[in-house]
C-alpha cells in the first residue's frame, strides 16, 4: 500500500485574513503561480495578436505618434521648445516611451485583475498569476519600444555610448513605480469608476507637468513642481544615460526604486485582503 | 502541511459551515469592508447575527466524506448548493465553522471558464490544465489522453468560441477527470452533455470514485441514485435529510414539489373517493401505505369512483412509480379494449388484479386515471392516491427482479 503525502488545506471563517498575510503563506503562492502566470500572459497575448491585423505594431505605434507629433510641432515652429543638446526627436521619444510605460504599468494590474474576475470566482488558483501576467505584459510592451528607439537612433547616427545600457535599467524603475501604485490600486478600481476617471486625469496633466517634450526650465513654478515630482528623476535620469548627458546624481532614482517596492508590498498584501471579499460580492 | 495517506480516510470534513448573503450590493460591499477590518482586531465579528438585508444562504452543515464514497447533493434551486461547493473548493470563506480538504481537489463547478474564446481547444488545455493545478509536465503527458477523451476530433484547432456548450463540456470535463484528484466536487454541469457523454462521464467518475471522495450535485435524480452511496437534501441552507438511504432523499425532495396529498388533474367529471389495497400479511384491504407485497405476490386494488353524467365510456389505467421516479408497471383496461361504461348510478366500484408482481425492492406510488377511449383526455389523473412496498427475492439495480427458472439442459 504506496503511502502519499496530502496537502490539508483549511478554509476557515475569521482566521483567514490574519494566514493570507503571513510572509510564508505569500511567497508560497507567488511560487505556485509563476507558471500559471506565464500560461495566462502567453494565452493572453496569443489571443490579442491572434484578432488583430496590424498585432505588434499597436505596441510600438503610440509614443512614435505622440512623440512625432511634438517633433512636427516643434519643427514647423508652432511651439518654440528649447534646445536640449541632442537631437529633438531622440528626446521626445525616449522620453515619452518612459511616461507611456508608466501609464501602461499602472491601468495593466487593474485591467488584468477584472478580466481575471470571472476566472477568480469560478475556479481555485493562485491569484498572484494575475499579478504576474500584468508584469509580464508591462515588459514585454516595453522590450516592443526599446527595439524602434535604438533603430531610430543609429538612423539619426546618433551615437550611444555604455551609459545607454542604463537605459533599461532605469525604464524598470519607472515601471516598478506605475506597477507598484497600478497594484496598490486593483481594489479601489474594481469598486469605484471614478479612480479610473482620476487616472487618466492624472496622466494626461503629469504628461505636460512633467519635463517629457521639453528640457527642464530653469526657473519658475514647473521646475519647483518638478523638483518634488518622482516622475521627472525617473524620466530624465536614464534618458540622460540613453542619450549621454551627464547625470549629476542617480541617487534620486535608487530611491524611486526603493520606494516602488515598499509600495508593491503593501498593494501585494491589499491584494490578498482584499480580493476574497470583492470577488465573493461582485464576481461575475 | 501534509498528511500521510492511510486506510479509510476522511478526505473532506465539514464542521457547522454557515455562509450568508448581503441582499443590497452597496451594503454588501460595506459589510465587506468591515467584516476585514473586524478580522483583523481580536474584537469578535457579526458572523453569528444577521444584519441589515442579510440571509443565511448556508446554515450549519457538517458532515464527512471518506474516499471512495459519493455524497449525491440535492434541493431546490437556490437551497445552497453550488455556495456549498465554492466553500469546499475554497472560492467562498465560510462566516461560521471550517472546512477541511485533503488532497488534490478538481472541481467541474464551471467547466468553460479559464478558456479564451479566441484560442483554438489545443490551446486551451494547457492554460485550463495549469488553472488546474497541473505543472508543465504533468500537462505534456496527460495532453494526447485529454485530446482523445474529449472525443472532439477535428475541432480541437478551432477557436473555442465556435464550439458547442456540449463541447466545451467535453473538453473541460476531459481536462479535469485526467486530474487523478483526491476530491472531485461536480456541480450540474453534466446536463449539457449527449447521451453518449453522460455515459462517458459516469462511467469515467464511477472509475475515479474509488480512489476519490466525491461530491455531485444534480437534479437528475436517476444520475443521483445510480451514482451516490449518500445523499443529503438541502432545504433553504440547511441541511434537512442526509443519510446512505439515497431513496428516502430522493422522495423527501420529490415531496418538496409535488404535494403526497391527492391531487386530481384531469377535467374532473370523474372523482376518486375511495381507494384500497389487499394486504395479504392482514388479509384485509387497506387504505393506507403499510402493504408489503413480495415477489409473485397479487396487487388488488378496489377503487370508488364518482362519474358525472357527461361521461359515457372510459378506460381505467394505473401506473406504479418507484423511488427514483421511474414508471415502472403500467396497466390499462384499453390494452384489451375492455373499456367501461358509466352505468348513471354516480358512485360506482371497481377492482384491478395485476397478477405475479415482479416489481424490485423499494417504495412504490400509485397513479389511476381514467380517460376518454376516444380522445385520450383525462376525465380523472390522481398521483400518489396510495402507496405500498415491495420486497423482491433479490438486490439489484433492475427495475424488475424475479428468480427465474434455471435449469441445465442437453442440446443434442
Amino acid at each position: 500500500m504506496t503511502t502519499k503525502n496530502l496537502k490539508v488545506s483549511i478554509n476557515a471563517a475569521a482566521k483567514t485574513s490574519k494566514k493570507s498575510i503571513s510572509l510564508k503563506q505569500m511567497f508560497s503562492d507567488l511560487k505556485d503561480a509563476r507558471f500559471l502566470g506565464r500560461q495566462i500572459f502567453i494565452r493572453d497575448t496569443k489571443a490579442m495578436f491572434r484578432q488583430s491585423f496590424l498585432g505588434l505594431l499597436w505596441a510600438i505605434i503610440p509614443p512614435f505618434l505622440s512623440g512625432g507629433l511634438w517633433i512636427f510641432l516643434n519643427y514647423s515652429g508652432a511651439v518654440d521648445i528649447t534646445d536640449t543638446g541632442i537631437p529633438y526627436p531622440i528626446f521626445v521619444i525616449s522620453g515619452t516611451i518612459l511616461f507611456a510605460m508608466f501609464t501602461q504599468a499602472l491601468n495593466i494590474p487593474s485591467d488584468t485583475v477584472n478580466a481575471g474576475k470571472s476566472m477568480m470566482s469560478k475556479l481555485n488558483f493562485p491569484r498572484e498569476a494575475l499579478l504576474l501576467n500584468a508584469f509580464y505584459k508591462i515588459v514585454f510592451e516595453f522590450s516592443l519600444k526599446l527595439l524602434p528607439l535604438v533603430v531610430i537612433s543609429l538612423a539619426f547616427s546618433f551615437s550611444l555610448g555604455w551609459s545607454a545600457l542604463l537605459y533599461p535599467l532605469g525604464a524598470m524603475v519607472i515601471m516598478l513605480f506605475g506597477f507598484s501604485i497600478g497594484v496598490f490600486l486593483i481594489p479601489f478600481k474594481m469598486l469605484y469608476g471614478d479612480i479610473a476617471r482620476i487616472i487618466a486625469l492624472g496622466t494626461q496633466l503629469l504628461m505636460y507637468a512633467t519635463p517629457i517634450v521639453y528640457p527642464m526650465p530653469d526657473s519658475g513654478i514647473i521646475k519647483i513642481f518638478n523638483q518634488y515630482n518622482p516622475l521627472y528623476y525617473m524620466i530624465s535620469i536614464p534618458r540622460n544615460w540613453f542619450t549621454g548627458l551627464e547625470v549629476s546624481t542617480s541617487i534620486p532614482i535608487w530611491i524611486g526604486l526603493v520606494v516602488s517596492l515598499m509600495i508593491l508590498f503593501i498593494g501585494w498584501i491589499l491584494y490578498r485582503i482584499t480580493m476574497p471579499i470583492i470577488i465573493e460580492r461582485v464576481g461575475a | 502541511m501534509t498528511k500521510e495517506r492511510t486506510e479509510d480516510d476522511v478526505l473532506i470534513k465539514c464542521e457547522s459551515v454557515s455562509k450568508k448573503f448581503c441582499k443590497d450590493f452597496k451594503r454588501s460591499l460595506w459589510y465587506g469592508i468591515k467584516d476585514v477590518s473586524l478580522s483583523f482586531s481580536n474584537k469578535g465579528n457579526h458572523n453569528n447575527e444577521l444584519r441589515k438585508d442579510e440571509f443565511w444562504a448556508v446554515k450549519d452543515i457538517s458532515f464527512e466524506l471518506k474516499r471512495g464514497e459519493c455524497l449525491g447533493l440535492i434541493g431546490h434551486n437556490g437551497a445552497g448548493k453550488s455556495t456549498l461547493l465554492k466553500i469546499l473548493n475554497n472560492l467562498l470563506t465560510p462566516d461560521v465553522g471550517q472546512v477541511t480538504m485533503i488532497g488534490r481537489v478538481s472541481a467541474l463547478i464551471e467547466l468553460g471558464a479559464g478558456f479564451n474564446p479566441i484560442l483554438t481547444g489545443r490551446e486551451n488545455v494547457y492554460n485550463n490544465a495549469a488553472v488546474l493545478g497541473f505543472t508543465k509536465k504533468e500537462i505534456n503527458a496527460k495532453f494526447d489522453a485529454i485530446v482523445a477523451f474529449s472525443e472532439i476530433g477535428d475541432f480541437i484547432d478551432s477557436p473555442v468560441q465556435n464550439y458547442s456548450s456540449g463541447m466545451k463540456v467535453r473538453l473541460g470535463f476531459a481536462i479535469a477527470s485526467e486530474m487523478e484528484p483526491d476530491i472531485l466536487l461536480i456541480d450540474e454541469v453534466l446536463a449539457v452533455g449527449d447521451l453518449g457523454f453522460i455515459i462517458k462521464c459516469l462511467n469515467r467518475i464511477g472509475e475515479l470514485m474509488t480512489k476519490t471522495a466525491t461530491i455531485f450535485v444534480s437534479h437528475s435524480m436517476p444520475m443521483v441514485a445510480r451514482v451516490s452511496s449518500h445523499a443529503m437534501l438541502m432545504h433553504k441552507g440547511v441541511n434537512q435529510f442526509s443519510s446512505t438511504d439515497t431513496a428516502q432523499a430522493i422522495k423527501q425532495y420529490v415531496d418538496l414539489f409535488e404535494s403526497a396529498g391527492r391531487v386530481n388533474q384531469g377535467t374532473g367529471d370523474i372523482e376518486l373517493t375511495k381507494v384500497e389495497l389487499y394486504n395479504p400479511q392482514t388479509k384485509s384491504f387497506v387504505t393506507d401505505d403499510s402493504t408489503l407485497l413480495a415477489t409473485g405476490d397479487d396487487l388488488r386494488l378496489r377503487f370508488d369512483l364518482d362519474i358525472k353524467e357527461n361521461i359515457k365510456d372510459f378506460n381505467l389505467s394505473i401506473t406504479m412509480f418507484d423511488g427514483q421516479l421511474r414508471e415502472t408497471l403500467s396497466a390499462s383496461s384499453e390494452y384489451k379494449n375492455r373499456q367501461f361504461t358509466n352505468t348513471g348510478q354516480g358512485r360506482q366500484h371497481f377492482e384491478v388484479v395485476l397478477p405475479n408482481l415482479i416489481l424490485s425492492t423499494g417504495k412504490y406510488a400509485v397513479t389511476l386515471v381514467a380517460a376518454n377511449p376516444l380522445t385520450g383526455q383525462f376525465a380523472m389523473r390522481v398521483t400518489n392516491c396510495i402507496f405500498f412496498s415491495m420486497k423482491a427475492v433479490g438486490i439489484s439495480w433492475a427495475t424488475s427482479v424475479m428468480a427465474g427458472e434455471w435449469q441445465q439442459i442437453n442440446q443434442s
